[in-house]
């Protein structure tokens, strides 16, 4: 069964129809990736699942379960867990209060009981914070633990993002552009970091990514968007060079040269067979 | 370095001599001293002045909730005072509850108050809902508090101290207790689950609630916190007095509330009760002052005047875009000259040529009008100079007695924070 499964996903703000029946599927474990040119809806479409938009139509399930009229925070309470484009934290906290403010849903104590301080909230907001540790441990980030999140490295913010969305304890996780602002050297981490998180926390992921380096490393299956539609989906290698989505990045003349480097590597390949 | 290093990580690790705390404890001694100390070094009756000043602190923490943690703005902060002080002299005076009950009551309905035009704050932000809490204000001095059983009318609803008539310094250590408690509440709540949710809604809604964060349920709660402690904070304000009269929650009272709430320093809890507690007691001030309360009482106006070209130089240094430090343009330097003079001819008669009887003619001003006279100017050097208002200030002086080392930018506030109520 898979995760998350979204069926034919339609949103139209006003004239502009931003995603047409986007079908995206993750199975448990997975990781999957969904490009595209700029503009091309992925957001949007992230958006729709996470139920900050409400598509005009289409459904969302989450674990077999319709979840297309849940509230964003319903969502987040049955495992589902994003970051954001330009970055999801609270600027004024420090990088530990932001991984107790994401625990919210794991606290095991009243407002009331914590608004008087009662033993159990103290007992309770200790092991908050050894688990927020343990977290930042997991994503090597202890050394920033009392920093303020304002002020901090971009490449560093995204980290501590992914952090935060960990500690909500999440069964998916959709990264929206994990590597922006990384270099190639900590967008290698990155990957080999994804592919510990699943297996060591037992997640499925679903990300925005335009590092082609990354996706093909990481991604068990790739879905390639342009204008609101789906233009392709399979294997990351074979979608990276399929001519359409290649047309769709760089215009028709590349397209054209895809094609022509296909048929004469096809035209090699039957010569060797002769 | 490392030798260098060593005596200050004893220090932070909280294993030094009683020694190297001497002089923290001892600020912390005089601190205590005046808080204590204040009803006994003066006259009896000025002890109901500082327990306004409690009050004032107690609002004002009403207000930050507000302000501060859910960035919701209320202007009509009046009425919610109103309420509570007008709920607690109806138990008390007439239906003969003790003072404990009419405080609970003001804080339940304080809260339910508050509850209710938070619903609406769900639907209608920013500005409009400004407006609204604005026009509730207005409108519950005319309406909810002009009904005769409940507020006495006009002459308004007798709130006895629980003390006896005139146990004013009995009434100041209870205030102070009151203070104590609501403290204790806001500081618990801001490191529990609660406060942290609030604080992360007021940045950013969308991903407080991709946290899993019910941002409608903990704006919700932020009003009810907000409106119980402005319940608390009104039955405080109304037993001092002895009554609660509808003529003093106008929008006036709103005006100083925001004002010493905002010049305090949101979310800095020091801050906004020294801010409070300041505002609370610039008409004392200006009264124990000598010669100062006649300058306010004379038709000469001496000290609005003055405020006023402050506040106008300040406003014109903003406008054409100077900053501290650098050299201001040449219309400022002209437009300062002129106030300078202003304030000399004002100040020292006959150094400029200027008609005495028209400064004269300015318009008398009562010491009250102090706190709406210097509110303004201290406001507008808040928002341009010292973001952390008040706060800002007493944060570096908090963090070393608490142990840290002395840093003046420890109380700095990030200019994102300056731009609070969600519009």
């Amino acid at each position: 069964m898979s995760v998350l499964e979204s069926i034919d996903l339609c949103i139209r703000f006003g004239g502009l129809q931003a995603a047409t029946d986007v079908s995206i599927k993750v199975g448990e474990l997975e990781i999957v990736g969904v490009i595209g040119p700029n503009g091309a809806g992925k957001t949007t479409t992230f958006n729709m699942i996470t139920g900050f938009y409400t598509p005009t139509s289409g459904r969302v399930l989450f674990k077999g379960r319709d979840i297309t009229e849940l509230a964003v925070h319903e969502r987040a309470a049955l495992g589902m867990g994003r970051t954001f484009q330009n970055v999801g934290l609270v600027k004024g906290s420090t990088v530990r209060e932001n991984l107790l403010t994401a625990q919210h849903l794991e606290v095991g104590y009243g407002v009331l009981s914590g608004m008087v301080g009662s033993p159990v909230s103290r007992a309770e907001e200790r092991r908050l914070k050894e688990r927020a540790d343990a977290v930042l441990e997991l994503m090597d980030l202890t050394h920033l633990a009392s920093s303020k999140v304002q002020g901090l490295p971009y490449g560093d913010l995204k980290r501590v993002e992914i952090a935060t969305v960990l500690a909500t304890d999440p069964d998916i996780v959709l990264l929206d552009e994990p590597s922006s602002g990384m270099g190639p050297e900590e967008s290698q981490e990155l990957g080999d970091r994804l592919l510990r998180l699943r297996r060591e926390m037992g997640l499925s992921i679903l990300m925005i990514e335009h590092h082609v380096p990354l996706v093909t490393r990481v991604c068990d299956y790739v879905y390639c968007l342009s204008f609101g539609q789906l233009l392709a989906e399979g294997d990351p290698v074979a979608v990276r060079d399929n001519p359409v989505v290649v047309e769709a990045y760089l215009g028709v003349a590349a397209r054209e040269q895809a094609e022509k480097e296909a048929r004469e590597a096809d035209a090699a390949r039957a010569g060797v067979g002769a | 370095m490392s030798v260098a290093a060593a005596p200050r990580l004893a220090a932070s690790a909280g294993t030094a001599s009683i020694a190297a705390r001497l002089p923290r404890l001892a600020v912390l001694g005089v601190i205590a001293l005046v808080v204590v100390g204040a009803p006994f070094l003066t006259d009896p009756v000025d002890s109901t002045r500082f327990s306004e000043a409690i009050a004032f602190a107690v609002i004002g923490l009403s207000l930050n909730v507000l302000l501060g943690y859910v960035g919701s703005i209320s202007l009509g902060h009046a009425a919610f005072v109103g309420v509570g002080s007008f709920a607690s002299a109806y138990m008390v005076s007439q239906q003969g509850q003790p003072f404990v009950v009419g405080v609970v009551v003001a804080a339940l309905i304080g809260g339910a108050q508050a509850g209710l035009l938070g619903i609406l704050s769900l639907r209608v932000t920013g500005l409009y809902f400004a407006l609204i809490t604005l026009a509730y204000g207005a409108m519950a001095q005319d309406t909810l508090f002009g009904i005769d059983s409940l507020t006495g009318g006009g002459a308004g609803q007798e709130a006895p101290n629980p003390f006896g008539p005139s146990a004013f310094r009995a009434y100041y250590f209870l205030s102070l207790a009151v203070l104590g408690l609501v403290l204790y509440v806001d500081w618990s709540l801001m490191r529990s689950k609660a406060g942290r949710a609030l604080l992360a809604l007021r940045e950013n809604p969308r991903v407080a609630a991709s946290l899993g964060i019910d941002v409608k349920a903990f704006t919700l709660l932020g009003f009810v916190i907000s409106g119980t402690f402005a319940g608390i904070g009104g039955a405080l304000f109304a037993h001092n007095v002895g009554q609660a009269n509808s003529q003093v929650y106008s929008f006036n009272l709103t005006l100083i509330f925001v004002i010493m709430t905002v010049v305090g320093g949101l979310r800095n809890r020091a801050g906004v009760v020294v801010g409070s507690a300041l505002f609370a007691l610039i008409t004392y001030v200006i009264e124990k002052v000598p010669g100062l309360a006649g300058r306010f009482e004379n038709a000469d106006s001496t000290i609005p005047v003055i405020a006023l070209l402050v506040f106008g130089g300040i406003l014109v240094n903003e406008a054409v875009g100077g900053r501290l430090g650098q050299r201001p343009r040449l219309a400022v330097q002209i437009l300062c000259a002129i106030m300078v003079l202003l304030a000399l001819a004002i100040i020292a008669p006959g150094t400029v040529p200027l008609a005495e009887t028209q400064l004269r003619e300015l318009p008398a001003l009562t010491p009250e009008i102090g706190r709406l006279v210097l509110g303004p100017v201290l406001l507008l050097v808040v928002l341009t100079r010292l973001p952390g208002g008040i706060g800002q200030l007493i944060t570096p002086f908090s963090r070393w007695i608490g142990g840290h080392d002395f840093e003046w930018s420890s109380g700095k506030v990030e200019e994102v924070q300056v731009n609070d109520v969600r519009a």
